[in-house]
């Protein structure tokens, strides 16, 4: 699992380049198709009106997003998930 | 700062871009990779930088000073204090506890009770994986293997770099401080890889190890007695994969990580429970922690050059004190002593199994027999390894040696419920016992199919495929597994 060796033509530079914007948009799309993880995360930042702010905008964005389907990929998902999850082999004991 | 985080996304995304843009001003370049390190390693407790940067610098002068020893009698105690204070720094914050605990009982037992000063010692992360960096430095300075570092800042980032600071990989130092001397570099190739095996990882560990642990191997350790033999059997199995992926999954982020950023790690799994012995076992699991206890421990102890019982006595004490290694309780000692055992029983009936004469016997009918029982032979070494693996991860995953054996008793007692025991539960262990049977590093050919991608392809690449994983996996991210030792 070693990773391979550079080849001699230097790509570096180009490459550093490259994945910086790969990352940073990552980031964006990430946080376009899941906001709740970015409205969690600040929301566990210290209190500063900046943060309030920011809040505000993403549980705004939420709501822009659920409104346009933007978050029902990501649902269906989850439901699907969940509900592979909760199939038995046999009936659950009451508890 | 746990590695599927957000926060840890952000760092990482300022040190990649800050680490490259200073490539050409190679100090100042290390002093931010290593100034990243101790930001990373402060998110925890920042008091015990200042433990990092000691230890740094105990085997930064123990390096220098055997440099400077006039004659081999003063290197081997130069050598011989420095890994003692090592040793010390470790027992003081890791062991403490355990000793006075263990003494209190056994003064206790004897009639001789005394009141013994128990202190509250917080043990800082991934002080087992800094120390044995240390060690490792100092010995093969000792042995000539490495030449001692001028440069504090290499040796300070040979300790201290954030891939592998917490839970290793445990790199040598003759594997990673040339590297450091050496501009690096970042390609196509490297870049593809890296990015597999990142998402492999994240994979592994959110998606697989969190749900075996959620909805099957928390809830039966935590309750043996509440459910059956099967469920508890089936648990310890999950238990298995769960580690696997909970560490492996580690380690392909931190090998990931550090390629991105110039260095390359050795690999440090490889498919552990295809293997058809526990010797062949240890050669696949946390491969940097077998070869650093072969080396260190084992060889210094004799290894296996002074006849068979003095072979058998090595590997039970390098397996015993690679099982307190993990943690300071008897449950992690039992636990190397089961692997310690089987090691040497192993070694006794490698070269007995086969009957004498059929071992020796010319001709084609006699290679035939031969080539079926070690055909038979090899799946019942997987078999047997794997189970009796799996039965030493049940004191590996116990609080303590009194719920292992309830654990074990539970399942000696039978039962056939099924409240854990899910299609999911099941299929998702079996799939990943399947995945050890695949081709050895399937991440390579995945890696070929994506290295002419363009920058904006890697971007909506990771962006869905962390989306996909968050979308599929369990609520909350639980710290790595081995980021308590």
């Amino acid at each position: 699992m070693t990773v391979p060796m550079p080849t001699p033509e230097d790509q570096t530079t180009h490459m550093a380049r490259r994945f910086t914007f790969a990352m940073v948009l990552a980031a964006l799309l990430l946080a376009a198709l899941a906001p709740d993880g970015l409205e969690q995360w600040i929301a566990g930042l210290p209190y500063s009106p900046a943060t309030e702010e920011a809040l505000t905008y993403v549980r705004g964005y939420q709501d822009f997003a659920a409104r346009n389907g933007l978050l029902r990929p990501g649902a269906a998902l989850h439901q699907w998930m969940t509900e592979l999850r909760a199939r038995h082999f046999e009936p659950k004991p009451d508890p | 700062m746990l590695f599927p985080t957000l926060s840890f996304g952000l760092f990482f995304i300022v040190v990649f871009a800050l680490s490259w843009s200073l490539r050409n001003t190679d100090g100042l370049r290390k002093f931010a990779l290593l100034a990243a390190s101790y930001f990373f390693y402060g998110c925890w407790d920042w008091r015990f930088t200042a433990l990092l940067a000691g230890s740094s610098s105990l085997n930064y002068i123990a390096g220098l000073a055997l440099a400077r020893a006039p004659s081999e009698r003063a290197r081997s105690i130069i050598a011989g204090v420095a890994v003692a204070l090592n040793l010390l720094v470790l027992g003081a914050f890791k062991y403490y506890g355990f000793f006075i605990e263990s003494l209190a009982s056994l003064l206790d037992h004897v009639g001789l009770a005394r009141d013994l000063p128990f202190l509250e010692v917080i043990l800082p992360v991934g002080i087992s994986f800094f120390t044995f960096h240390g060690i490792s430095y100092v010995v093969d300075v000792r042995r000539r293997e490495v030449e001692p570092v001028s440069s504090p800042l290499d040796l300070f980032l040979y300790i201290s770099f954030f891939p592998q600071l917490v839970a290793g990989p445990i790199v040598r130092a003759a594997y990673f401080l040339p590297q450091l001397r050496q501009k690096p570099q970042l390609d196509a190739a490297s870049l593809a890889y890296s990015v597999v095996l990142i998402l492999l990882g994240l994979f592994k560990k959110t998606v697989v190890a969190g749900y075996l642990a959620s909805d099957i191997v928390d809830q039966a350790f935590q309750d043996p007695s509440a459910y059956s033999a099967i469920d508890l059997v089936l648990a310890c199995y999950a238990y298995a994969m769960q580690i696997y992926c909970d560490f492996s999954g580690y380690t392909d982020i931190a090998i990931g990580l550090a390629a991105l950023l110039g260095y390359r790690f050795k690999a440090n799994f490889n498919q552990p429970y295809r293997a058809a012995s526990l010797r062949e076992f240890w050669r696949r699991w946390h491969i940097s922690l077998s070869e650093w206890l072969r080396d260190y421990l084992y060889k210094p102890l004799g290894g296996s050059k002074h006849g068979e019982l003095a072979t058998y006595r090595n590997l039970l004490l390098t397996m015993l004190l690679g099982g307190i290694w993990h943690g300071a309780a008897w449950n992690f000692v039992v636990w190397g002593g089961i692997h310690g055992t089987a090691l040497a029983a192993e070694r006794y009936f490698r070269s007995r199994w086969m009957p004498d004469a059929l071992a020796r016997a010319p001709g084609r009918v006699a290679q035939l027999l031969r080539s079926i029982l070690g055909g038979i032979g090899h799946i019942c070494g997987i078999v047997l390894t794997f189970n009796i693996v799996c039965l030493a991860w049940i004191f590996f995953r116990s609080p303590d040696v009194g719920a292992a054996v309830g654990y074990l008793t539970r399942i000696a007692k039978g039962g056939t419920g099924l409240q854990l025991t899910t299609p999911f539960v099941l299929g998702l262990t079996g799939l990943t016992l399947a995945a050890q049977f695949l081709p050895t590093d399937s991440a390579r050919p995945i890696a070929r199919q994506i290295e002419g991608l363009r920058g904006w392809h890697y971007g909506v690449l990771l962006g869905l495929g962390l989306a996909v994983m968050r979308a599929i996996g369990p609520e909350g991210i639980a710290p790595f597994i081995y980021f308590q030792f």
